[in-house]
């Protein structure tokens, strides 16, 4: 009953979403599909990553959206809301580009912090049994804990 | 500061006084024993005599303790102690007064009866009077151990404690009983015997003769139990009237039938004196036990005490019992060795020869209660069981066994009960049971060498000791510092062969212990396994340095102090421990045994060393988990590494959209 209950949760929020996402789509259809276009490697990645809080979608999403901020604030200022407007910022390829890029750095960045995480404990790790080793062996030594 | 005498001779003198030179032997002066002349260092006497102790025959303790100023007519112990024999050996001596003229050993002619009664009799009897009031038998008295100093003057008795009592007595100046007896085992006896070895030395004084000279002990026993003394001894000699009478008296078997000293200072009145001692019954036919033919109750007894295997069958198959019935007409003894015979197969025991063993001894005790104890054919008295003890640790392993069955069954008791009006039952019980318990002490505090050296108090130490001749706690220590020195024992082996630390060492200071030294000797009982139990001997011998000898004994202190170097392990903490044994080796040196204790018994470095320990181990233990929780951790550090990796990620990211909303609203 609990899973099923989680699972009509997870399928209400789903469906809020998609409301949510349909009703952007209604009122702003243009800038919905400019940001959608900016925004394609961060829902691709939200469809692809089944990892529990989407980390690497969440990355990717962040890292993409910031170079989305100027493109959405010159659609906006353009004044009309125009697909046409969506399509001419969308031309150039340093808006898509610049969108894209950040994704992947944020893809790329979510695979490669956690093996420089993994480096630097493993290094504290092998400083610390060192430490405690020496530690044991001159305690050892002294007290002859050895011969026990 | 040193006495004067030390500077002069290496050894000190006996009890500080007495001088041995053994470069001057008195031949024929000891009643057997070597004699040497010795000075009174006091007085400047030299009318004085060194008696060797032999090592298996211990002196007389209750006479040298007991009979200080023995008067005259008498060569009474002055002391005793340590001297150099004539090899530079050591050797134990009793010193007594020089013999005042020639044994009467060395004349044949027969005395007149007026000088045997003047001269020797009563002359004899007053020292037999005086060694009556002090408990004090002689036991030694016989030609060549009475010497007389000059014509017309009274004879004077010789040493007699420097040997167990009547150890060299010929067998004619020993009644039957002691006959029987081992030779070691004959006891102090009674004063009765001194006077029944007098009434010989006046037949043979009287003679001229030496009575029964030439017989084996075995003869002259056979000859006193089938004619009696008297009749054995005298033969068809013509005696003086006067001697003739008291000589009767003073063989009388029975030691209560003799007269007293008291009463042969007045010969006359003894010569009138008759008791009526009833012959004993003669059977018309013998009994043969053993190979030994029996014609009356004591000789049957002496058989059965003398093979006590063959006496059980002839107990058991009643042919004894018949023939004290129809040969001895003896009604009442056949009936009291019927029930003990009886009680004896009514009642099984898991040691069946043990119990026939105790079955013949009790018949003897009933048969004839003059007879010693006879237990497996070995016959004593029980105040000569610490001569008898003393005679079988010299390598007589089967004597050795079967006194060691007499003091575990308390046989002592046990006869001294069928014959309750002739002994103290009390004390002999008492002295039985301590005895035994003696030797259920844990070995070798305990068993039959603490015995030996318990009850013999002048016994010397044996073993590794024993060829410095050490009769007393005051010798064990400088002994073993000799034999250290002497093997060069610098603390090489462990358990070098020969060390003075042997069975024969702990026994002796078992024995010879004051109560100060009983915690240290339990310890010795105590130990197991078969390290050195050094820390009880480290002890032992800081009493004894301190008691005895107080200077250095660095050999003996370097080889125990070596022994006791596993003790350092104590302390835990190397650098400690290393200290320690660093400490142990210079005190040893220094040969003094109290600062080796100190260093090896210091509580608060030991409690100290302890706490560090425990807390060592407990970090230990810690850092243990710690390395387990650090080694296995490597999927925890991968999980983190991720997660902390991904929110990173997200956090930049997070920043630069941040950074470009900011940027964008501010211009």
């Amino acid at each position: 009953m609990a899973g099923a209950a989680g699972n009509n949760g997870g399928r209400s929020l789903v469906w809020l979403q998609g409301l949510a996402c349909g009703a952007a789509v209604a009122v702003a259809p243009a800038a919905s599909c400019l940001l959608a276009a900016l925004l394609a490697p961060a829902i691709a990645a939200l469809l692809f990553d089944r990892a529990p809080g989407r980390p690497i979608a969440r990355a990717i999403l962040l890292c993409g959206s910031a170079p989305c901020v100027w493109p959405m604030l010159s659609f906006w200022e353009m004044g009309d809301h125009a697909m046409s407007a969506g399509f001419a910022l969308l031309s150039d390829p340093r808006v898509l580009g610049m969108a894209w890029s950040a994704g992947g750095a944020g893809w790329l960045l979510s695979l490669v912090l956690p093996l420089g995480v993994r480096g630097i404990l493993e290094a504290a790790s092998l400083t610390r049994t060192a430490l405690l080793r020496a530690e044991r062996e001159r305690l050892v030594r002294e007290w002859g804990l050895d011969d026990q | 500061m040193q006495n004067p005498s030390d500077s002069q001779h290496p050894h000190p003198p006996i009890g500080g006084r007495f001088l041995v030179d053994p470069t001057r032997p008195l031949p024929g002066g000891g009643g057997g024993l070597p004699t040497f002349a010795a000075t009174d260092l006091r007085s400047a006497g030299t009318d004085l005599m060194a008696v060797a102790v032999n090592r298996a025959d211990p002196a007389r303790a209750n006479a040298l303790r007991d009979l200080t100023e023995a008067g005259d007519n008498l060569l009474g112990p002055l002391g005793v102690g340590n001297a150099p024999g004539p090899n530079g050996v050591p050797a134990y001596y009793v010193i007594c007064p020089a013999p005042p003229g020639p044994s009467l050993g060395t004349s044949t002619k027969p005395w007149s009866e007026a000088a045997l009664i003047a001269l020797v009799l009563r002359p004899v009897a007053l020292v037999l009077c005086r060694l009556e009031a002090r408990r004090v038998t002689h036991r030694s008295i016989r030609p060549d151990n009475v010497f007389i100093p000059g014509p017309g003057q009274p004879v004077s008795l010789g040493c007699a404690w420097a040997a167990p009592p009547a150890l060299h007595q010929p067998p004619a100046y020993e009644p039957f009983y002691s006959l029987m007896c081992h030779p070691a085992a004959r006891g102090d006896g009674s004063i009765a015997d001194d006077v029944y070895a007098l009434g010989c030395l006046l037949i043979a004084l009287a003679t001229g003769t030496a009575p029964m000279a030439g017989m084996d002990d075995a003869t002259v026993l056979r000859r006193k139990l089938e004619l009696g003394s008297f009749a054995a001894l005298a033969g068809d000699r013509r005696l003086p009237p006067i001697i003739g009478d008291l000589a009767r008296g003073m063989l009388a078997e029975d030691p209560d039938h003799r007269p007293t000293p008291s009463m042969l200072l007045d010969p006359a009145a003894a010569r009138g004196r008759r008791v009526a001692a009833r012959p004993p019954r003669r059977a018309p036919r013998p009994v043969t036990v053993g190979g030994t033919t029996a014609w009356d109750a004591r000789g049957l007894a002496q058989a059965i005490g003398r093979d006590p295997e063959s006496g059980v069958r002839a107990l058991r198959d009643g042919s004894v019992a018949h023939w004290v019935r129809r040969g001895l007409g003896d009604a009442i003894l056949c009936a009291r060795i019927d029930d003990m015979v009886r009680q004896r197969v009514a009642e099984p025991h898991d040691d069946e020869s043990l119990a026939d063993t105790s079955l013949a001894m009790r018949v003897v005790a009933t048969i004839e209660p003059l007879a010693p104890l006879c237990w497996r054919g070995v016959s004593f008295w029980p105040d000569g069981l610490g001569t008898l003890i003393a005679a079988a640790t010299q390598g007589n392993s089967e004597l050795l066994g079967h006194v060691e069955e007499v003091i575990e069954t308390e046989a002592v008791g046990a006869w001294a009960v069928l014959r309750e009006d002739r002994c103290d039952v009390f004390a002999l019980r008492t002295e039985a049971r301590a005895n035994r318990s003696l030797l259920h002490v844990r070995s070798p505090v305990g068993g039959m060498l603490r015995l030996a050296y318990a009850l013999n108090p002048h016994l010397p130490c044996g073993g590794a000791l024993g060829a410095h001749f050490v009769s007393s706690l005051d010798g064990v220590a400088p002994a073993m510092e000799a034999i250290m020195e002497g093997a060069g024992m610098q603390g090489a082996g462990s358990q070098s062969a020969g060390h003075p630390f042997d069975a024969h060492a702990v026994g002796f200071i078992a024995a010879r212990a004051s109560r100060s030294l009983d915690i240290e000797v339990n310890a010795l009982a105590a130990h197991h396994g078969p390290e050195f139990p050094a820390m009880p001997w480290l002890r032992i011998l800081a009493q004894l340095q301190v008691r005895f000898v107080p200077r250095p004994l660095p050999a003996l202190s370097r080889w125990v102090a070596s022994q006791a170097e596993p003790l350092a392990a104590r302390w835990r903490n190397r650098g400690r421990r290393s200290a320690v044994e660093t400490r142990l080796r210079t005190l040893a040196e220094a040969g003094m045994f109290i600062p080796i204790i100190a260093e090896l018994e210091d509580h608060p470095s030991l409690a100290a060393d302890a706490d560090g320990a425990r807390a060592a181990t407990e970090t230990v233990a810690r850092i243990d988990a710690e390395l387990a929780r650090l080694g296995g951790g490597a999927a925890g550090r991968g999980s983190m590494a991720a997660y902390y990796g991904q929110e990173i990620a997200a956090g930049l990211g997070l920043t630069a959209l941040a950074a470009a909303v900011v940027s964008a609203v501010f211009g």
